[in-house]
């Protein structure tokens, strides 16, 4: 019962990291009514430059040197995670603006392509720039040996608590963005439906960079927090996405909450299946994809989206 | 003088395409032996990622269906042709029968939940397949690990060198990869006709209506269920095939070869070529092939930025190259270009149909 219970909580770390990532695609496809699959690798970006703001400028992290003209650098790892989350907004701003303004109602396939060539060039840079071993990021919340707390004698640690109470704050924020302000309106209406919304005047070409903006800040945080835990490789992200689009599959692409509970649900059956099974951890993704597979094919539309109804 | 206009199916249409296909011929010929040797064995690499692109333009360009985890038949074909030559001690040739059902097993097992997943959906799944892949091939249950080779990698020792006819013709030992070069050619031509033919039978043509409108094509009497796991199938097959050139080519295989990189360099190479075309494989697959080569030699150092030559920099340079073409040439360069060489250049005429025989011809 224990072990079960340990189990559960550490899925649980993990479930926050897919959920973040998972409510930064969803958002973005909310927008654009297309899915980024270079969403991780935006965010991958900017975790590598929190890490290079959170470094003093002799280190051997590239870019380091950049910052060091700042005052009061190098940063503490938060500040410096806050700064890279603007940073990545910005930057997934430009890209939006930059290479997927030509959104076409009747080329998803185009769409796709294109944020496979973001998602490799992105890749391809960070690579480059930080190389593809893993790094050190720091301890954004206290991770002694000594840091958690007991439930029913499992542990659960503080590293799961913040990273939730995190991520439940950012889509707190995303929530009252979307349900209080007027462009939170007008990106509901876009969602709803797109060819009325632009009669009425809603400009689709900012709201998409606005989603853009705000999935590439999530997708921020999630690397930072990922990175936290472990260690900040070049791959981190991409695995991430893997599990992350899994949780946006079962959740329906669309639905914010559906995103949240398909990170729980694919971390939980990543923790849970190779762990009861005896398959080797690397078998992890294949639980996830089983699942997936479970799940679409008895709801193709993901458990909270909607029914797609065609008209022929 | 241009365009050159023909009728189709008349014999100067058919004269034209019979030296067409001489030229296509000598060409092939030629460059087994202008290039030398250790060129051959990169166009060699070339022809079986072409074959690789046909089988993806297969499912992604005529059956509409966006499929990224082709990388995994390739490896499946790869994995399975170093069991069978490394434990079972088949010949190569007899290899390729066994790989191609392996492959087209798989596909249509992955075809299954295609049915009902569309879209978004497929994409997800298929890209997870691809990443699964390779770790599936390491994996130490059944012995996996022990017949793929696990993350070592497996040696291939039966090297594909003339025997018999081969040498009859010529062929030197010392020159293996000329002679791999006309085995592969061959395979091609007939993978390459058998797409065509496949493209125009009943078969081809449903696949097509299904992308166009699957519940027309249902309507019109389309076996959706039947015709999906087929399309899926070959198109593994294909890739299978193209797993076995690779992996006999090379003399080893490794899952660090299959990873899902390998399935974005196939969409890159058939974005570029040309979606839904047949000649686009063969440009797609050169571009991916001379990119790949290189890149290897690269190393620019922008003080700030270093570029070399180990991967992200031809990464980078698909992904360029991809969203360039994707901006300038959406249907890629075949897709883009032959309609104005068949405009202007070369036309083709339909055949007029007979007139009816109580109608007199006007003018």
């Amino acid at each position: 019962m224990t072990l079960l219970i340990q189990r559960l909580l550490d899925g649980l770390f993990n479930g926050s990291i897919y959920a973040a990532l998972a409510v930064a695609i969803a958002i973005s496809h909310r927008a654009t009514g297309r899915v980024n699959l270079a969403q991780g690798e935006i965010g991958l970006f900017g975790g590598y430059l929190a890490l290079a703001m959170a470094s003093p400028a002799a280190s051997f992290v590239a870019g380091a040197a950049l910052f060091s003209n700042l005052p009061g650098h190098p940063f503490h790892l938060w500040i410096s995670t806050l700064l890279a989350v603007i940073v990545a907004a910005v930057l997934a701003v430009a890209l939006q603006r930059a290479l997927m303004r030509d959104f076409d109602e009747s080329t998803p396939q185009r769409a796709l392509n294109r944020s496979i060539a973001l998602l490799i060039c992105v890749s391809a840079v960070i690579s480059s720039q930080w190389g593809t071993r893993g790094r050190i990021f720091g301890e954004l919340f206290p991770s002694g040996s000594n840091d958690f707390v007991s439930v029913f004698g499992a542990r659960l640690r503080y590293t799961t608590i913040g990273a939730w109470v995190v991520v439940i704050i950012a889509c707190g924020l995303v929530t009252l963005f979307l349900s209080k302000t007027k462009a939170g309106l007008s990106f509901r209406a876009l969602t709803d439906n797109r060819a009325s919304s632009v009669l009425v005047g809603i400009q689709p070409k900012k709201l998409m960079a606005i989603g853009w903006g705000i999935s590439g800040a999530l997708a921020a945080l999630a690397a930072s927090l990922a990175a936290s835990m472990s260690l900040l490789d070049s791959s981190l992200m991409f695995r991430t996405l893997i599990y992350s689009l899994a949780a946006v599959t079962l959740g329906g692409f669309d639905s914010l909450r559906g995103a949240v509970i398909g990170g729980i649900i694919v971390a939980q059956a990543q923790t849970l299946i190779p762990g009861y099974l005896g398959l080797p951890t690397e078998m992890s993704i294949v639980a996830a994809l089983i699942v997936l597979i479970t799940v679409l094919v008895f709801r193709p539309w993901g458990l909270f989206g909607q029914r797609p109804v065609e008209r022929v | 003088m241009f365009p050159i206009v023909v009728e189709r199916g008349s014999s100067k249409h058919r004269t034209h395409m019979m030296i067409l296909m001489a030229i296509v011929l000598v060409i092939l010929i030629a460059v087994a032996f202008i290039l030398p040797e250790y060129q051959v064995g990169r166009v060699n690499r070339m022809w079986a990622m072409a074959i690789a692109i046909m089988g993806l333009n297969l499912v992604l360009g005529y059956g509409g269906l966006f499929a990224l985890g082709h990388s995994a038949f390739i490896g499946l074909g790869a994995f399975v042709t170093a069991w069978l030559v490394q434990d079972l001690r088949f010949d190569y040739w007899m290899v390729i029968p066994f790989s191609m059902a392996a492959s087209f097993a798989f596909g249509s097992l992955l075809a299954l939940p295609a049915l009902r997943i569309k879209g978004l959906y497929l994409v997800v799944i298929t890209i997870a397949v691809a990443v699964v892949f390779p770790s599936l091939a390491k994996i130490e249950t059944f012995g996996i690990a022990e017949k793929t080779g696990g993350a070592n990698g497996r040696i291939i020792d039966e090297k594909v060198i003339p025997t018999g006819l081969g040498k009859a013709l010529g062929f030197t030992e010392t020159e293996p990869a000329r002679y791999r070069y006309f085995l592969i050619v061959a395979m091609v031509l007939v993978v390459t006709f058998a797409v065509r033919n496949l493209l125009n039978s009943r078969a081809g043509r449903a696949i097509i209506a299904i992308r166009d409108n699957e519940t027309g094509a249902a309507v019109s009497g389309v076996n959706l269920v039947r015709q999906k796991v087929f399309t899926f199938g070959t198109s593994a097959a294909m890739c299978g095939l193209s797993g076995t050139i690779l992996a006999l080519d090379k003399g080893f295989v490794a899952e660090q070869d299959f990873l899902f990189p390998l399935a974005v360099e196939m969409l890159v190479g058939l974005v570029i070529g040309g979606v839904a075309t047949l000649g686009g494989a063969f440009i797609g697959a050169f571009v991916i092939v001379f990119v790949k080569e290189f890149s290897k030699n690269v190393n620019i150092d922008f003080g700030l930025f270093v570029l070399d030559g180990k991967g992200p920099f031809s990464a980078l340079i698909f992904g360029v190259i991809l969203v360039i073409v994707t901006f300038f040439m959406p249907r890629g360069i075949v897709g883009s270009l032959k309609p104005t060489f068949m405009q202007r250049v070369y036309r083709i005429d339909p055949k007029a149909p007979p007139l009816p025989e109580n109608l007199t011809r006007l003018s």
